[in-house]
């Protein structure tokens, strides 16, 4: 009788306030497939552009703002046939970032066959230069 | 002194570690990585050589498919007139008050049908960031 009432103090002292810790390792590796299912390590590629909200006002579209005519197989920079390495250095020569926010202000004209390819490349081109797409409104 | 072997031994794998090894990895994908926000379509985006990293693309995203269908944040918009009343709101709700607008567009759409979008971003006062690829065009 005291053999059995000695093993039972020992099992007591024994069993003190223990967190059972062996689970952690399962919710640790549960948060982590949480964690590969919604991540997306990759960092998404492209350009930043603000563009001037409302209507053009024709009396804005002066002879000195540069325009970019978009057509379906064909790129013109005021008013003078392209090609998108001319632009570019074209662009470049303006120095944009160098000039008053008004005088950034490039003007695009798109036609409705022109690939979204070509007319992202186009106002890639000039937000990295430094300048300002505005949209040419469509006559009514 | 002679040492007993033991019987039908087993190897035991030390796991102890295991639990700070998770922990780490866990840390690892919380600073590296981000939640996806956008679940419109995945559109092939044209390539150009000026693209950069945007640190932030913003939490609202328009989507052209190849079949010219519009989805702003995943919903479907038939009207344009709609596309920028529901922008404007969004935007206006935006409480990072950056005002930008994830614009995707298949690389083969025509001017008829993302020019009237990329209109409706401006005239809702967003700001256009155009998701591209990095390469050039052959």
């Amino acid at each position: 009788m005291n053999e059995v009432r000695r093993q039972r103090r020992r099992m007591r002292k024994k069993a003190g306030g223990q967190i059972p810790t062996d689970s952690f390792s399962d919710i640790a590796f549960l948060l982590i497939i949480f964690f590969i299912l919604t991540v997306v390590l990759t960092r998404s590629t492209g350009f930043l552009t603000e563009m001037p909200a409302g209507s053009t006002d024709p009396q804005m579209q002066t002879d000195k703002t540069p325009t970019v005519n978009l057509l379906a197989d064909a790129i013109r920079f005021n008013d003078e046939p392209t090609t998108f390495a001319d632009l570019v250095a074209s662009l470049a020569a303006m120095e944009l970032p160098s000039r008053p926010e008004g005088e950034r202000v490039i003007l695009v004209e798109t036609a409705a066959a022109v690939p979204y390819r070509t007319y992202f490349r186009v106002l890639s081109a000039i937000s990295v230069h430094g300048g300002v797409v505005a949209l040419v409104e469509d006559a009514e | 002194m002679r040492q007993r072997r033991r019987r039908g031994g087993r190897v035991m794998v030390p796991v102890a570690s295991m639990g700070d090894i998770a922990f780490l990895l866990i840390i690892f994908f919380m600073i590296c990585g981000e939640f996806v926000r956008d679940r419109n379509p995945p559109v092939p985006l044209p390539l150009d050589p000026y693209v950069e990293e945007l640190e932030d693309a913003g939490a609202i995203f328009v989507t052209i498919d190849g079949e010219g269908r519009i989805f702003l944040q995943s919903e479907r918009v038939e009207d344009i007139g709609a596309l920028e009343h529901a922008l404007a709101a969004l935007l206006d709700q935006d409480a990072s008050g950056s005002r930008i607008v994830t614009f995707k567009c298949h690389r083969d759409a025509t001017a008829d049908v993302y020019e009237p979008v990329v209109r409706a971003i401006a005239a809702a006062g967003g700001r256009m960031a155009a998701l591209g690829d990095l390469g050039d065009e052959p």
